[in-house]
């Protein structure tokens, strides 16, 4: 078995990323749309865009500090959890 | 958006008289589901610490976690919002002329109906269980003559008082509309009170 970068893992996360974005504009839109206009009403959307916001934030923090460009090779999916240099 | 000033199909002098969500219980039920949820990736990190599974020092597998991790928080995350904008969106609106029934049934369902109070025919309230009844919630069933099933206002708020004031509402309706022969719709012929389909109504 060859190597592969670790981007790879990247693709799972990116359709999941990606329904919970759509998940996140439906209920967006449904509020929108359909609640009865109010203050309340508008501190809920505003809690849903920044909580939303803040998770995003949070893993492109993460994500950011990974070399996805790294190779990993078959012996590294062998579960050794030594404590080893991080990426 | 749905302004209550504003209601589609309102008519003259109509105004809101209640405005009614689900009990709040509903969503302290969907916070602390939700934060059961969190605490499970939680729990599994301490039980790898105690293992002293040092899983956040490996090359691959610190990622793989860290992916899986990110991917849980999303969908639980969507998932509360989902519910929230469940919860949100089912209000029930009694005006000084109809009772509007909007509920929102799952993620590509929603059903919107109304009647007129005048159509009302049994209204009942009910309160079941120890926590409904300490914390004074319940449905109020209103039933019509159609053969539709009847509107259900689910967990809601002080229930019997909200049967009373539909009560008095529905009263005052049939009370107006009898004594304003306006009101009552051209080609009907009767009022409410009066079945007879014969009788003559002056428009």
């Amino acid at each position: 078995m060859t190597s592969f970068p670790l981007w790879y893992l990247l693709l799972p996360f990116g359709f999941i990323f990606a329904l919970t974005l759509l998940f996140f504009f439906f209920n967006l839109f449904h509020l929108n749309r359909y609640a009865v206009k109010s203050p309340a009403t508008s501190f809920v959307i505003g809690v849903y865009i920044f909580t939303f916001i803040g998770l995003i934030g949070a893993i492109g923090f993460y994500l950011l500090s990974v070399n996805w460009h790294r190779q990993i090779q078959p012996s590294d999916l062998i579960p050794s959890f030594q404590a080893q240099s991080r990426i | 958006m749905l302004c209550l000033d504003k209601l589609p199909n309102s008519e003259p002098k109509e105004t809101v008289k209640l405005f009614l969500r689900r009990h709040w219980i509903d969503l302290l039920r969907i916070f602390v589901f939700s934060g059961a949820m969190l605490l499970v990736p939680v729990v599994i990190g301490v039980v790898l610490q105690l293992g002293d599974v040092q899983v956040l020092h490996h090359p691959l597998w610190s990622v793989v976690v860290m992916l899986a991790l990110a991917s849980y928080l999303l969908i639980v995350h969507a998932l509360t919002l989902t519910e929230i904008t469940d919860y949100w969106l089912d209000v029930w609106i009694v005006t000084s002329e109809r009772v509007i029934n909007t509920e929102q049934q799952g993620l590509f369902n929603r059903l919107v109906s109304e009647v007129h109070l005048g159509q009302i025919q049994d209204i009942t309230s009910e309160t079941k269980g120890l926590l409904e009844t300490f914390l004074t919630y319940g449905d109020v069933y209103v039933q019509t003559a159609a053969e539709k099933e009847r509107f259900r206002f689910k967990n809601v708020d002080n229930p019997d008082d909200v049967k009373i004031t539909i009560s008095q509402l529905v009263k005052q309706c049939k009370t107006t509309h009898d004594h304003d022969p306006k009101l009552i719709s051209p080609g009907l012929g009767t009022s409410p009170t009066n079945p007879d389909p014969t009788a003559k109504v002056s428009i």
